[in-house]
């Protein structure tokens, strides 16, 4: 009898390990193989192929379903800043650039749960056709959760991270995908 | 001490085993239950959905600059035709995905050429339906999965007529008839 009980409590604490190291692990794309980094950037060109391996093919069905594959799509992610400092949903960020090479982009915001973040304004994203370029074709666009002019995306209280899709990407980003210049994302004010 | 090697042994393999299982199986979970919550609406025609906001939440990470367009397909007995629409002077595509999540085709407007073209996902071992005109034809590694359309919103001045030419697009079931 009590060998049973045993087997019972070490199966169940052996289920909640694996369960719960899977799930961190696929959360946080952490047992990924070929994940890259460019500044506060990461992306990987597996998501969506067939030739994933296990763990980016879960990380994408849990965060990024109906991904496409490399040649039609690029994914970037970002929860840090360029300093490298996580996104603290009290902060406003600016991030700067020009736009990449691919034939559409866009810089969306998600909340905590990976959708949409609730607004007033429906500022959910800005991408290369709705967004106000500099005379020298330089951009900024600013996150927060207070609305300022300009390019704006609405950010969440709870936390969040952002998206910057290249559409048919050109082939500077598809061979120096870790190297390509990519906006940059700096923090300004805190309340 | 050798009791506790034992037990400390065990509850690492079995873990382990578990661990591996669940990461293998969760794309299959996740996408089977997104082609449960649409497939009473979507199989085998196309569900046009919305403009996403934040009440879209079927599927994670939704774009806010795409009409999304989507139908299941089953083609464990039949064929399914898929005809694009062909919105003009924007970006779309067509894509399809296996029960596992892979992307295993997209089709899209620069490969178009501007027309609506006409797609035909066969199972295995099907043969193909007779067809008037020049059709792709594309195999599904499963017999059960996701067809997805992204239409790009270029202009908001041109929501209205991007949605009406999403619209133009088909999925139809091929019947056994129809067939070679």
């Amino acid at each position: 009898m009590a060998f049973l009980i045993r087997l019972v409590l070490a199966t169940l604490v052996a289920g909640a390990l694996g369960v719960g190291s899977a799930y961190y692990l696929v959360l946080h794309g952490t047992g990924q193989q070929d994940i890259i980094i460019n500044g506060p950037w990461r992306t990987s060109l597996a998501a969506g192929g067939v030739d994933a391996d296990m763990y980016t093919r879960a990380h994408v069905a849990l965060v990024g379903l109906l991904a496409l594959n490399k040649t039609e799509t690029i994914y970037y992610s970002a929860n840090r800043d360029s300093r490298g400092e996580p996104f603290d949903p009290a902060c406003s960020y600016r991030i700067e650039g020009r736009d990449p090479d691919a034939r559409w982009w866009s810089i969306t915001a998600y909340g905590r749960d990976f959708f949409l973040i609730p607004n007033p304004q429906k500022k959910y994203a800005v991408g290369k056709t709705n967004l106000v370029r500099a005379a020298d074709a330089s951009f900024v666009i600013r996150l927060s959760q207070v609305p300022v002019e300009g390019n704006w995306i609405a950010t969440s209280p709870d936390g969040f991270e952002i998206t910057l899709r290249l559409y048919n990407p050109g082939p500077l980003v598809l061979s120096n995908t870790a190297t390509v210049e990519l906006p940059t994302i700096t923090r300004e004010t805190c309340s | 001490m050798m009791r506790w090697i034992f037990w400390l042994a065990f509850i690492g393999v079995v873990a382990a085993g578990i661990h591996v299982v669940t990461v293998a199986a969760l794309p299959s979970f996740i996408m089977s239950r997104v082609i449960s919550a649409v497939g009473g609406e979507a199989t085998g025609r196309i569900l046009f959905t919305d403009r996403p906001d934040e009440t879209a939440r079927r599927v994670v990470r939704p774009s806010p600059d795409l009409l999304y367009s989507i139908c299941v397909f089953d083609v464990s007995k039949n064929p399914l035709r898929i005809t694009t629409g062909a919105p003009a002077d924007t970006y779309w595509s067509v894509s399809f995905f296996a029960d596992n999540t892979d992307n295993f085709f997209v089709f899209n407007d620069t490969r178009a050429q501007g027309k609506s073209s006409t797609i035909l996902l066969i199972g295995k071992g099907q043969q193909l339906p007779a067809q008037d005109g020049a059709v792709t034809v594309v195999s599904a590694p499963s017999p059960k999965g996701l067809v997805l359309f992204r239409t790009l919103i270029s202009d908001e001045a041109r929501l209205p007529e991007i949605d009406r030419q999403r619209r133009e697009a088909r999925c139809e079931v091929i019947l056994p008839n129809e067939v070679q």
